[in-house]
């Protein structure tokens, strides 16, 4: 390794996805000096294509092929680079569910996370990213699919919030949005801060945190691909929000945060599954915005339907059919409809490091497998009262939803959260309500590791939110009170 | 045109679908797609997609469906990506990039 470059800044924040880009640029516009180290790339929307198999290797953690080890493996694709998964996910908004908060402040005693307290945050990512309801025209031919199985049953349904501003519908937000109309963090908050003068570094892959007499004093990286150097960056602020699986890995590499006990821990990730209809008619999943329209019936229960949808060379890996069948659906690809279910789920799992990489444990419980077996047995109800022909479950021929086995299931998880959770009592979690690490002067953690319980909904906007708070407590500032549009007004929470 | 049972005809059946040409894009990106897996990862995955493609390997595999899984997978992302299976679908990835882009620039 050749020579070492230093970097000195007020608050050094480890990851811009969700979470460390919003604080990034909510500290840099609010006067402090700041630095963003991110191990991924800059990604330009001008370079993607609509190639599942391209933008997978390129936009994701291992070119998506992270699973979890456990019954059942669980695929968990993580995006990387400036935006992080925020670059590759559907683009989906909800608010923190007001029941959820009520839990955290009654069980977890983070009494400054109520609803109250985090409008002003919410409202103002609203704001920063265009949040909007999809229209029924954007929402395409496969959303209507569902629209009309939950209104012949009478299931509480809607279109759903996407930060997406002029979309024009090409049906790949998961591999990049073309066209940049994706209002992800990369896009948004990272030209924020680089214009309030935040310096970014891309393939900085952070090495150690360093702290001293309780104090966190510098984060040590290296940098270049071709020729690798160290960098570091001195700053009283430490902001670490490498993601859910990755921000404890770096913590737990620094000596910082096994006091309680509880880093690594705690994992939730939201299940997730997807059937397959045959309709007559030819719905074109591809056209339109892929995760447009929800179904939230059962809630309550844990189980909300959410529209997924893609390409033929997508819709071909997810088909639950094999050899013959699966060529003849596919065949019909044009007439397929897709939906899928996720669970908020409370099995837990746990993030361990084998040779510098993150091992996932995570097995399902038996009372997430209830929800998944009764979600699949609704899914069928949806398409059949949609008019379905035929319906494709996600479990092996001859098995029915209600007597589904784990080893049957093939899961999916876009939401891991909660390994290095939030709780004022610091046996009992890694950062209080203020984020900050306990025990450790000037280190905080903004991402989806934090969120100490399933959400039930995407948590992008959670994540938002808080990193947002986050920044204007670092501030000493209050997060200012926008008046809420209408549609803000009408946010569904 | 209606199906005897009165219904629409499906659209595109009877396509069958065959490896990517060799030096075609669909198998340049399964080169990267497979390089962007952790080597251990990469290496079982290789592993089962050369058995997949063999009809004694696919034998073997038919006993093991976790694993039958992730091959099947794998390969039906990376045949149906290959643009002559995506044209009989009704999709064209270049085109709709295209028309995304022209459609944001009018608006802008």
């Amino acid at each position: 390794m050749s020579r070492g470059t230093s970097l000195v800044a007020d608050v050094c924040v480890i990851g811009a996805g969700a979470g460390g880009a919003v604080v990034a640029a909510e500290l840099a516009e609010g006067g402090a000096r700041v630095v963003l180290l991110e191990q991924g790339a800059r990604h330009d929307p001008a370079d993607f294509t609509a190639h599942p198999p391209e933008m997978l290797a390129r936009l994701y953690r291992d070119g998506g092929q992270t699973v979890t080890l456990g019954s059942p493996p669980i695929l968990l694709p993580l995006g990387r680079g400036l935006g992080g998964t925020t670059l590759v996910n559907s683009g989906t908004c909800f608010r923190t569910p007001p029941r959820v908060l009520d839990r955290w402040v009654r069980e977890f005693g983070l009494d400054g996370l109520d609803a109250a307290a985090l409008a002003p945050a919410f409202a103002r990512v609203e704001q920063a990213l265009s949040i909007a309801e999809v229209t029924p025209e954007l929402a395409g031919r496969n959303a209507e699919v569902a629209r009309r199985g939950a209104a012949a049953l009478g299931w509480s349904h809607g279109y759903l919030r996407r930060n997406a501003e002029g979309c024009v519908g090409s049906g790949v937000c998961a591999f990049g949005c073309p066209t940049g109309a994706k209002r992800d963090t990369g896009s948004t908050y990272v030209p924020r801060l680089e214009a309030a003068g935040g310096r970014v570094v891309t393939h900085a892959d952070v090495r150690r945190i360093v702290v001293e007499d309780g104090r966190v004093r510098r984060v040590e990286a290296r940098i270049g691909a071709t020729r690798p150097r160290t960098l570091t960056v001195d700053a009283d602020r430490v902001v670490v929000a490498c993601g859910t699986i990755h921000t404890p890995l770096l913590l737990a590499r620094s000596g910082i945060g096994g006091g309680s006990g509880q880093l690594g821990r705690n994992l939730s990730l939201h299940p997730a599954t997807a059937g397959f209809a045959l309709m007559d008619e030819v719905v074109d999943m591809v056209r339109g915005v892929p995760q447009s329209f929800y179904v939230d019936e059962f809630a309550d229960e844990g189980i909300v339907f959410e529209g997924v949808a893609g390409p033929p060379a997508y819709a071909a890996a997810a088909l639950p059919l094999s050899g013959r069948r699966h060529a003849e659906a596919m065949a019909r690809y044009r007439n397929l409809a897709q939906f899928g279910l996720m669970v908020s789920d409370s099995s837990r799992g746990r993030v361990h490091v084998v040779a510098g990489r993150p091992l996932i444990r995570y097995d399902l419980g038996a009372a997430d497998l209830a929800k998944v077996r009764s979600g699949l047995a609704k899914l069928e109800q949806l398409f059949l009262a949609a008019g379905a022909r035929e319906v494709y479950l996600p479990l092996p021929s001859g098995r029915r939803p209600h007597d589904a086995r784990p080893r049957d299931l093939k899961l999916m998880a876009f939401h891991p959260l909660g390994t290095a959770r939030a709780h004022r009592d610091p046996a009992l979690g890694v950062v209080d309500g203020d984020l900050r690490v306990h025990g450790v002067e000037g280190l905080h953690v903004a991402d989806g590791a934090v969120v100490p319980s399933a959400l039930g909904v995407n948590p992008q906007l959670t994540i938002m939110a808080l990193a947002t708070r986050l920044a204007f407590a670092l501030l000493d500032r209050s997060v200012p009170t926008a008046e809420p549009t209408t549609e803000e007004a009408a946010c569904r929470s | 045109m209606s199906t005897p049972d009165g219904k629409a005809p499906v659209v595109g059946a009877g396509v069958v679908v065959a490896e990517p040409a060799p030096e075609s894009r669909a198998l340049a990106a399964r080169e990267r797609f497979l390089r962007a897996a952790p080597p251990l990862q990469r290496n079982g995955l290789r592993l089962l997609l050369a058995l997949k493609r063999r009809p004694r390997g696919a034998q073997l595999l038919a006993h093991l469906p976790a694993a039958d899984q992730v091959a099947h997978a794998t390969l039906a992302l990376l045949r149906y990506d290959d643009q002559r299976a995506a044209d009989t679908l009704g999709w064209d990835p270049d085109a709709v990039v295209a028309r995304g882009r022209a459609l944001r620039e009018r608006r802008a």
